[in-house]
């Protein structure tokens, strides 16, 4: 025996020096494991609502109003969840290295991969609906986020002298082609559609918000070219409706839009 | 039965000492968890190489790498039940010694830092593994000349420069050591290289400026 290990095995023995347990190790590297899993899966539920909030199909309606989409106060929202995505890939790097054999990949690949992997699992979160109703839990609960998503629809919907228009259906009428919708600030319009082609789960119904392009015609008049539907408005079509119903409950006049049904 | 190392020696039962000799690293930290005496053997095997390693990556003093050696021999017993069986045993303790090194060595940030190189021979491994720049070197060069000059890199480059020619690791074993991907050791000892180049011509200059004057 060595001086040296002469000394060390005295330490451990007097100082009643043991290792320590296995199950410490595992259960920091379970942790670890865990801890990167639900950083990709929250990474992922972010990427699912990016789907869910970015319509691509408002790129040409910038066109018209001679605006910058990626810039605009509209991508506010969607850079949101691009930041969350890029923090729990962040959270999931730091998890990684922390692993037994994190160190042996390089910091890109760990990041992209999570990236990808997110990308990926978020996009059949999406496809499950998740990305909705992420939004909408998000809409219920913070009132900033909401606030942020109605001002985003106004900027770019808002604009009737563009030929833009966005609004809650309040009434159908079949027989004259025409529907009346009440925009963010109340106010009532007469939409005349006899002029568009409507996408099969874009008909209008009552309650709904939609997104028109067309022409003002006058002060409360449209007259609509196309109509859209919005894909993220259900948190407040569903408020309608939770509205509706208490209304409907407490036996309320629920015909307070002034449509004169 | 297991009987412990301090046992055999005192019965000089050379026969079983010779079998524990031919044990692998691995198979005597299984053996130690079960009877601690047999950590003997490690700290044996490790203490000459260890000591070695630190000094010339740290540059402490005498004192300084016993007190590190020692922390590193009682922290791996600590962490024995940590140790990953699909790594060496002997990356796994190196890796232990740098996070020490790092750990007591930067907290003494006052003290001027002199790295030392025992043993001339070794030194001189650094220009025979380094092909065509080392034997360009060794010609020009000589070990104090090239000690001088591994002094002035970087902490890093040093590092593994030390770990590839003086402790004769692959790069797999330098990966496992400093916890860097193997890629990143590769551009680490080439840029370690370069470096050592750079300052060999910067000692050119100066050199042929002097005999100018």
């Amino acid at each position: 025996m060595t001086k040296l290990s002469e000394d060390i095995l005295g330490k451990i023995k007097h100082d009643h020096i043991v290792p320590a347990a296995r199950w410490r190790f595992l259960l920091k590297s379970y942790v670890f494991w865990g801890l990167l899993m639900v950083s990709v899966l929250l990474g992922s539920l972010s990427f699912s609502v990016i789907v869910h909030i970015i319509d691509f199909r408002d790129l040409n309606v910038f066109n018209q109003v001679h605006g910058n989409f990626f810039t605009s106060t509209v991508m506010l929202l969607p850079y949101f969840w691009f930041l969350s995505v890029m923090l729990f890939a962040s959270v999931a790097y730091y998890n990684w290295k922390h692993t037994r054999l994190g160190y042996r990949f390089k910091r890109r690949w760990i990041v992209s991969g999570s990236i990808a992997l997110s990308v990926l699992l978020g996009s059949v979160l999406y496809a499950l609906g998740m990305g909705n109703q992420i939004d909408m839990l998000m809409s219920k609960n913070m009132p900033f986020y909401d606030k942020s998503k109605r001002e985003a629809r106004s900027e770019l919907w808002m604009r009737p002298d563009n030929g833009l228009l966005v609004g809650k259906v309040v009434n159908v009428d079949p027989a004259d082609d025409s529907i009346t919708i009440k925009d963010e600030t109340g106010q009532d319009w007469q939409i005349d559609e006899k002029n568009v082609q409507h996408e099969p789960q874009s008909v209008p119904k009552k309650g709904k918000i939609i997104k028109i392009v067309g022409k003002k015609e006058g002060d409360h008049t449209f007259a609509a070219s196309e109509i859209r539907k919005c894909g993220n408005c259900q948190s407040d079509e569903e408020a309608d409706s939770t509205d509706t119903k208490n209304a409907e409950k407490n036996g309320k006049d629920l015909d307070h839009d002034g449509d004169g049904e | 039965m297991c009987v412990s190392p301090v046992h055999w020696m005192e019965n000089k039962n050379i026969e079983k000492i010779e079998d524990i000799s031919t044990l692998s690293d691995e198979e005597i930290v299984s053996m130690t968890l079960k009877d601690e005496n047999f950590y003997a053997v490690l700290i044996e095997r490790y203490e000459e190489k260890l000591t070695r390693y630190i000094l010339r990556i740290s540059g402490g003093s005498k004192e300084d790498v016993e007190d590190t050696l020692q922390d590193v021999f009682i922290s791996a017993y600590k962490n024995l039940n940590d140790f990953d069986q699909d790594l060496k045993f002997s990356s796994w303790i190196y890796r232990i010694a740098h996070n020490k090194v790092i750990s007591h060595f930067r907290k003494i940030t006052a003290r001027p830092k002199t790295v030392t190189y025992e043993g001339d021979g070794q030194l001189l491994n650094i220009l025979a593994s380094s092909e065509d720049l080392a034997k360009e070197l060794e010609r020009k060069y000589t070990g104090e000349e090239v000690r001088a000059i591994l002094k002035g890199l970087d902490e890093k480059y040093r590092e593994v420069l030390v770990l590839k020619f003086l402790e004769d690791k692959d790069y797999k074993e330098i990966s496992d050591i400093l916890e860097k991907p193997m890629g990143t050791v590769a551009t680490l000892i080439n840029r370690a290289k370069k470096q050592f180049k750079e300052e060999t011509l910067k000692r050119e200059l100066t050199q042929v400026k002097l005999m100018k004057n």
